[in-house]
């Protein structure tokens, strides 16, 4: 397998066309007029030149981005650069802008691109193919063609705000190029309709009739290059799996490279496909025979490689027709389920590919293509999977919620932590120093690090969120650029390595495992992306993607250090010395010492919290308040808290004043509430104890007085027990009583209680101060 | 003439036996809402504004209900949630999920539970599919897509709360508070909890989320009340279908509230335990004694019922041991005060059962070695000898109070 992946590595070479055709001494590049893409497998060989349009490698293997060639040059790396402009595609431009268009848009037409945010410096490994833009007039028609993958029209430019028709200057500049290049695919007058929907169709209509009829056709067909978006997904698989390297991936590997061959309907592989799997369904005497085929594919040229097929095809053809038909059907549905696995597919394919393919699954089961060589899939079959469409959604109430009708209803709705204020009080500082590190990093096009911390509840979350709400707004008013924003929560994945996941579903869309999405991302940051916005990632709860090796605190940590990552992490915890306490050295110095640390509310910036929130709602007495910001303040200086007691304190002033009297909220009800969530309630449950469970805990405390030790036995509690009743002249309990009060007081963790299984034996320790024991059972 | 009468008479009696049985064990049995709560109307109200915000106003919250067990923490929230959904408003408005510690032992159980109790589109029958990422990030995501006006409440419901505690990293708990403190679908979540150090058990973040209600359920309740209590429990309703019956009931469970042996009984019981699940146990054991031939409760019934409640478990074992067994518990005893609780083993045992044979030879079979192993070992099986957990044989006497009979 290592084998084949160097080779397929190294299938696509990247040359210059022609000599250099200026340098430049000071920035040591060269630059040239064109590029030779050389693919060894098909052994072709494609020129582009400067002025072409291209497709280039997205983020997404579907969706390939356009672009028309300014620049090629070679810098003192050796490294091979291309300057380009975008054109977008209707799909790259955010939701709430399409409709300023205003018309409906054919997949066919792009947009000519002046947001200025992209960068336009790209590697040249990462342009596909070349294809064909032509600019139309606004109200022109799109010409109907059948080729749809390679031609591109442009009607009007997008800047990020309103849609332009084209400068005539531009419009000349496309028209030029157009006419100039003569490097697009000779397939321009196509003669067979390739449209991606249909061609699976096709395919299968092709498989059953070409067998049968054998049409010249299909010869001169097979001649054609594969069509883009194959091609596209054909790299895209290669990437994927020469990162990894488990058995599954591999798997994976091969499997795509099946289902490529389908996918290409008249192309020459999928012959050989069709051959290979006809072979290996007729017996397994074959296998011989079809490994000498497979070697022979290596070796000989295309042309007689199908002369060959064929006439082994004529052969076997004529005595078992039938059963190629039925196994020519299962290669197709195994294969079309591939692809429904894959995600790159958008749904719409999906579905077609399942309603067109329902074959019983009996019929999958002969290993139909390359036999001996691929394992099958191990998913089980018959597992349900999650309904992949399922909208997680949450019923929605059949009465509308009420509004708040008093102004204690009022204020209570303000105080809610969920409340998002207008502003965030008291961390003014705090937010300008987080802000002007983003909008920095933002506007060099950098990436970056901060490590945030703080007890819970000194609004880190918040802050950040406020900023990230401010930088969206700059961002819309072209004051900075544009940006991605994607957050993630330690507490909210059930493993750290979830965070690849999440992060590669946020930025992309795609739903794949941990190992494949960790390639995928550090794909996505350390090549020289292109085209793509700096994305700005907050990691809340960072202590939780603690693994024993780090590699996931690692790996988000040192994604911005790379040259090309355009990510700006801020990373939140509790802990001001998490980096160094629970950070290998090397974790810690990739995340930098930009560091932030959020001190708790002193009372007066409570106080000001509340007020704030309040605004205009007259609803507390100015006294409550400044009592409840005194008490927080000494506690923990958690704003959470705060709100929480004057909510509750506004609960006890409504109930206190039953009579419609509108009241404010005053100090007793203020020290209900705070007496009500911080009061101990052992002594008040002592209290309420049976007069058995009071003498219990009587004997314990003798006991530990005798022993002068905390800790006793159940027998030594009970000796003092029975003493204690005679002494008050009561019944004494019997022992199967006695186990059951401990096992009640141990339940309430009044008593801290062995296992129950030593029976008299077992050791008792009191939870609370024999202080407070005493002080409960005194006022009795 | 008389005869048929009084078969009459009796027939319409065992109709009114059966009617008494069904609604006092409904009374007692279950902890649905079909008694009275005694003595907690103040968390009554608090519970029910709670939820009532809750359903009307879409607001979130969350609460811990404390309270010793069989204290009536789950009848409370029953009550609560009954007197709920006869508002038309909120029967429509809410949705319910139930976990409980005891079954939701981890956190993917506990979230495949909560999809299935919400039905939502991940749910094929009966079954939730998927991984627990995938779930959680499916639960997650359908919670943040609501908002307070326009979705529909929902209360989550977690008995035995304190096991929720232990599971990993307190993901759930987390999640639940969270969403309880964002403006997402408006949630409550009720802890149900005996332990009164829940508090301390809160991973700070969680702890910082959670709002801090307790609602505490004590037994609040003196010796008056309990009588009060068990008489109201005892009574019949005034929709009995014999009114005549329900009229003798009532009127002797009046006077078995005054009787001293009665008063005895629930004071000693009172003494001992003071929450409202034993006296229902109690009550049980003797509406169970009611028949056509014995129509009412007396005195001696509840006499009895509480002997059979409270009976020492291992007194009763030793009651009904052989002579040869009593004997060596003897002298395991005898061995357990010259030693101090050392540990002993069967042969000192049995030397010491030789020396009682020796001095009262005249009453008492010289058993055979053997035989005596095998009492041994019987009472080993019993568990009122323990084996020391050493390599050795040794054994320490379990047994102190069998030796007092």
């Amino acid at each position: 397998m290592g084998i084949m992946n160097t080779r397929q590595q190294t299938k696509i070479i990247y040359s210059w066309y022609g000599k250099p055709t200026s340098s430049d001494r000071k920035l040591r590049t060269l630059q040239y007029k064109g590029i030779i893409i050389k693919s060894e497998r098909t052994r072709t060989e494609k020129c582009i030149q400067l002025g072409e349009f291209v497709l280039i490698e997205g983020e997404n293997a579907d969706r390939p981005f356009v672009a028309q060639l300014l620049d090629l040059y070679e810098d003192g790396a050796q490294q091979k650069h291309a300057v380009v402009q975008w054109f977008s595609h209707i799909t790259e431009i955010p939701q709430n802008k399409r409709k300023l268009l205003k018309r409906e848009v054919s997949c066919q037409e792009v947009f000519f691109d002046q947001v200025s945010g992209y960068d336009n410096d790209i590697a040249v490994e990462t342009i596909i193919e070349s294809v064909l833009v032509i600019p139309l007039h606004p109200k022109e028609e799109l010409p109907i063609t059948l080729n749809k993958e390679k031609i591109f029209y442009v009607k009007q430019s997008w800047d990020g705000k309103c849609f332009k028709a084209l400068s005539s200057d531009t419009f000349s500049k496309l028209k030029e190029a157009n006419r100039k290049g003569d490097g697009v695919p000779n397939s321009l007058n196509s003669f067979v309709p390739l449209d991606i929907s249909s061609m699976k169709e096709e395919t299968k209509k092709v498989a059953r009739s070409v067998m049968k009829t054998k049409n010249v056709e299909v010869e001169i067909e097979s001649k054609h290059s594969a069509s883009k978006s194959s091609l596209s997904k054909e790299r895209h698989s290669q990437r994927v799996a020469n990162g990894i390297k488990t058995p599954t991936a591999r798997k994976k590997l091969q499997l795509n490279s099946m289902y490529m061959a389908i996918f290409c309907p008249f192309g020459f592989e999928c012959s050989m496909f069709r051959a290979s799997s006809f072979l290996g369904s007729l017996n397994s005497g074959n296998t011989v025979f079809l490994a000498s085929l497979s070697k022979l594919w290596d070796y000989l040229p295309k042309t007689h490689a199908i002369s060959v097929f064929y006439s082994l095809l004529n052969m076997i053809e004529s005595n078992q027709k039938e059963d190629f038909l039925s196994s020519s059907d299962g290669s197709y549905s195994s294969s079309s389920e591939e692809e429904d696995s894959d995600v790159l597919c958008s749904p719409e394919k999906r579905t077609k590919a399942s309603r067109t393919f329902s074959i019983p699954k009996s019929s999958r089961k002969p290993s139909v293509h390359t036999p001996a060589k691929t394992p099958k899939k191990t998913s089980l079959p018959g597992t349900p999977k999650t309904p992949r469409n399922a909208t997680p959604e949450i019923p929605r109430r059949s009465h509308a919620a009420q509004k708040p009708a008093s102004m204690l209803e009022e204020a209570r709705l303000r105080l809610h932590v969920s409340a998002i204020p207008e502003s965030l009080p008291c961390r003014e500082e705090e937010f300008q120093d987080i802000y002007n590190f983003v909008e920095s990093k933002l506007i060099d096009g950098t990436g970056g690090c901060m490590y945030i911390s703080g007890v819970p509840g000194t609004g880190k979350t918040a802050t950040v969120h406020e900023v990230i709400r401010c930088l969206q707004q700059a961002a819309e008013n072209d004051d900075v650029p544009a940006f991605e924003f994607i957050e993630i929560n330690g507490m909210k994945l059930t493993d750290p390595h979830q965070a690849y996941v999440q992060i590669l579903e946020l930025l992309t869309g795609q739903k794949v495992t941990a190992t494949h999405a960790a390639t995928l991302l550090a794909k996505l940051f350390c090549t020289p992306g292109p085209k793509r916005k700096t994305t700005v990632l907050i990691v809340d709860e960072l202590d939780l993607l603690w693994t024993r090796k780090q590699n996931v605190m690692y790996n988000l940590f040192d994604w911005p250090t790379q040259k090309h990552s355009k990510l700006i992490i801020l990373a939140i915890a509790n802990t001001m010395d998490l980096p160094e306490r629970i950070m290998m050295n090397r974790v810690a110095s990739r995340l930098g010492l930009t560091r932030m640390s959020f001190q708790p509310y002193t009372y007066k910036q409570l106080q000001q919290i509340i007020s704030s929130r309040l605004n205009s709602v007259k609803a507390f007495e100015e006294d409550a308040i400044q009592l409840v910001s005194r008490k927080v303040a000494a506690l923990s200086g958690d704003a959470r808290r705060c709100l929480d007691i004057c909510r509750r304190a506004t609960e006890i002033c409504e109930f206190a004043s039953q009579k419609n009297i509108p009241e404010i909220v005053r100090m007793a009800h203020v020290t209900e509430a705070i007496d009500e969530m911080f009061s101990s309630p052992y002594i008040s449950a002592i209290r309420n104890a049976s007069l058995h469970e009071q003498i219990f805990l009587k004997a314990i405390l003798a006991e530990f007085r005798r022993a002068g030790v905390e800790e006793a036995t159940v027998q030594q509690v009970y000796h003092q027990h029975i003493s204690l009743c005679r002494m008050e002249g009561m019944q004494s309990p019997t022992v199967s009583d006695i186990m059951s009060i401990c096992s009640r007081l141990g339940a309430c963790r009044l008593l801290l209680v062995e296992s129950s299984n030593k029976y008299l034996h077992m050791r008792v320790r009191l939870n609370i101060s024999q202080d407070d024991v005493m002080y409960a059972l005194k006022d009795e | 003439m008389s005869k048929r009468k009084s078969k009459e008479s009796i027939s319409t009696n065992g109709e009114c036996i059966s009617q008494v049985q069904k609604v006092l064990r409904e009374r007692l049995c279950y902890h649905y809402a079909t008694g009275k709560l005694f003595g907690i109307e103040h968390q009554y109200r608090h519970l029910l504004e709670l939820l009532k915000r809750t359903t009307i106003h879409g607001e979130s919250n969350s609460a811990l209900i404390i309270g010793p067990r069989g204290s009536g923490k789950t009848a409370l929230l029953n009550h609560v949630l009954k007197d709920l959904m006869e508002i038309k408003q909120v029967k429509e408005n809410l949705l319910e999920v139930r976990l409980n510690g005891l079954l939701q032992t981890n956190d993917k159980v506990a979230l495949k539970e909560i999809t299935r109790q919400l039905r939502l589109e991940n749910v094929v029958g009966d079954k939730v599919f998927g991984s627990f990422a995938e779930n959680l990030a499916f639960l997650l995501e359908a919670l943040r897509k609501g908002n307070r006006t326009s979705s529909c409440p929902v209360l989550f419901i977690l008995d035995e709360f304190d096991l929720f505690v232990h599971h990993k990293n307190q993901t759930l708990l987390y999640n639940l508070f969270d969403i309880s403190q964002s403006a997402q679908t408006p949630v409550t979540v009720i802890g149900l909890t005996c332990r009164r150090d829940i508090l301390e058990l809160f991973e700070k973040r969680v702890k910082s989320r959670f709002s801090h209600r307790q609602i505490y359920v004590l037994n609040s309740f003196d010796f008056k009340q309990y009588v009060k209590i068990f008489k109201e429990q005892l009574s019949l309703p005034a929709d009995f279908p014999d009114e005549t019956f329900a009229q003798k009931w009532n009127n002797n469970v009046q006077h078995l509230s005054v009787d001293k042996t009665v008063n005895d009984v629930l004071q000693s019981l009172f003494h001992y335990t003071k929450d409202l699940r034993s006296l229902h146990f109690l009550l049980m054991l003797a509406v169970s004694n009611v028949t056509v031939h014995h129509p009412l409760i007396t005195a001696s019934d509840l006499q009895e019922a509480s002997k059979q409640y409270r009976m020492d478990s291992k007194a009763n074992i030793v009651h009904g041991l052989s002579v040869l067994e009593i004997c060596l518990i003897i002298a395991m005893k005898h061995l357990n005060d010259v030693y101090e609780g050392e540990p002993f083993n069967f042969q000192m045992v049995y030397n010491e059962f030789q020396k009682f044979i020796q001095r009262k030879a005249h009453c008492m079979y010289n058993f055979e070695k053997p035989v005596v192993m095998k009492a041994f070992e019987h009472l080993l099986q019993l568990e009122l000898v323990k084996p020391i957990e050493k390599p050795s044989i040794e054994a320490a006497l379990d047994d102190k109070g069998g030796l007092r009979c």
